[in-house]
């Protein structure tokens, strides 16, 4: 009964039909057997090889169609898409099948680092940004390093409140801006040396980095030895290191353009207060104040080596990334 | 049967199928928006209309950071690449740091939209830098300094209006100038 029309069609070609008319009828009135004889000769057969009758469902339609559908081979490739089943369970599986793989990914990285906490670590104000530059340039102003538990209703703590309230608590957007800062300005100086080239903007970020990591995992074996748990985060410790970024600008600027005794009394300077900043934040975690715990005063001197340790390192670190390329 | 023009003039031309939009619509190009936000960019104190932002288009950046790379180019600086890369990474970076701070998010293509339209003042910044020379003298750093205030303040005005986070006002206008200091290192040196 459909068939009926068919003949004066015109051989309107879409993406998903290039089969001729004459082909059309023959699989119309041939039942599986006939389309699978035909079936190597198309390029695109298999939608319309399965469902015989719907595929002959956008022609009809296409007959009575507002002028609109008709006017582009786009609007029968959408019609087959939506009139075809086989089109639609295929659209429906790669749909879930997305869907699936972002829920995967999703739920990995969420392992690693919580969307929920980076806010957390970027949940800043600008008093809150200049005092704590001021804290790491003259770290002895500071009266407290307490930093302020976060409770909820029940009182429990259930973590440490946000940068913007609590100055003490470290945050990711001075360290991230920092960095950014330190890798500019090595390009700002370099160029002003007349040796700069776009490339070095990117090995200055990759050695920056290398000195973050490598202290970011002497921290945290350190933790691990000491039996250090909840008390210092990854992130907190990740914050913590790149604070040095901000004395490290002030010293490597100085560098180039200073008379020497200048840029190393500077590199002494800022090294102490990195040190000294660097002891303080992380006494809280590394050696508690209340002896509830017997364990952790049999090994107290040990955490005073290591928290030693960590703070003369910044010295280290920071006389690596003063180090620039002056010549081709 | 639709009808279908079949003549020389209706193959090249736009005017083949019935109720077909026009060219520039079909590809997202609207004129009336580029100028308007390119002389936002050009005079940031006057009030801008937000709802411009809105449809995110590409055009104008992709224009002027051609036209950047042409007078990097035409100075002796072949670094087309290297304007792609910093100006991804630093997109991709400054719509990490937006979302994260902001309550509210944005979508990377307004960024880039916003960040590409703001790159105007370096343009000229390039420009500048065919007639002087930039390599030899303290020029380099004075010169560069006013472009990149100006693409700041703007950019940071149509972020802090598009997202409504007023008291993060210089928060938000750091990480942009770092971007647009990253792009002058490129164009001076």
């Amino acid at each position: 009964g459909q068939m009926g029309g068919q003949p004066q069609n015109p051989p309107m070609r879409g993406a998903f039909s290039p089969i001729s008319v004459e082909q059309q009828q023959q699989f119309a009135y041939n039942g599986y057997a006939g389309q699978q004889q035909q079936q190597p000769q198309h390029a695109y057969p298999q939608p319309q090889a399965a469902y015989p009758q719907q595929s002959f469902v956008p022609q009809q339609q296409q007959q009575q169609a507002p002028m609109a559908n008709q006017s582009t081979p786009y609007g029968m490739f959408a019609q087959n898409l939506q009139n075809n089943q086989a089109a639609q369970i295929g659209m429906q599986f790669a749909g879930n099948a997305m869907n699936a793989m972002q829920e995967n990914v999703q739920q990995n990285v969420e392992r690693y680092v919580s969307m929920r906490q980076l806010k957390h670590y970027f949940d800043v104000s600008n008093i809150y940004v200049l005092s704590k530059l001021r804290v790491l340039v003259f770290p002895w102003l500071q009266k407290s390093w307490h930093r302020h538990a976060e409770r909820d209703q029940t009182g429990q703590v259930v973590g440490y409140k946000a940068p913007r309230e609590d100055a003490n608590s470290p945050d990711l957007y001075i360290p991230v801006m920092g960095l950014v800062s330190y890798v500019i300005a090595i390009g700002l100086i370099i160029g002003r040396l007349g040796v700069f080239h776009p490339e070095d903007l990117g090995y200055t970020a990759s050695s920056a980095l290398g000195v973050i990591v490598f202290e970011v995992l002497l921290i945290k074996m350190f933790c691990y030895l000491l039996n250090v748990g909840a008390e210092l985060q990854f992130l907190d410790i990740v914050a913590f290191s790149g604070y040095k970024f901000v004395t490290t600008i002030l010293v490597v600027l100085l560098k180039p353009w200073a008379p020497w005794w200048v840029t190393w009394s500077a590199f002494l300077y800022f090294g102490f207060a990195l040190a000294f900043f660097m002891i303080r934040s992380l006494r809280h975690a590394l050696i508690p104040e209340s002896s509830s715990v017997t364990g952790v005063n049999v090994h107290r001197k040990r955490r005073i080596h290591f928290l030693f340790v960590i703070a003369m390192t910044q010295f280290l670190y920071i006389w690596i990334l003063m180090q620039y390329k002056s010549s081709t | 049967m639709p009808i279908v023009e079949r003549s020389w003039l209706a193959a090249f031309g736009t005017g083949g199928f019935p109720n077909e939009s026009p060219l520039m619509e079909e590809l997202g190009i609207n004129f009336q928006h580029i100028k308007s936000k390119t002389l936002a960019v050009l005079n940031p104190f006057k009030p801008i209309d937000t709802e411009i932002y809105d449809d995110a288009d590409m055009a104008g950046p992709l224009l002027f950071i051609l036209v950047l790379g042409t007078f990097l180019l035409l100075s002796g600086k072949s670094q087309f690449g290297y304007i792609y890369g910093v100006g991804l990474l630093g997109t991709v970076g400054i719509w990490a740091i937006l979302n994260l701070m902001s309550q509210g998010g944005i979508d990377v293509m307004r960024t880039a939209s916003i960040l590409g339209y703001c790159l105007l003042p370096i343009v000229l910044l390039g420009s500048l830098g065919l007639a002087v020379d930039f390599k030899s003298g303290q020029l380099a750093a004075a010169a560069a300094l006013l472009p990149i205030a100006w693409c700041t303040y703007s950019s940071a005005t149509m972020f802090v209006s598009v997202l409504s986070m007023s008291e993060q006002r210089l928060l938000v206008a750091y990480p942009i100038g770092l971007f647009y200091t990253s792009f002058a290192l490129l164009t001076v040196f």
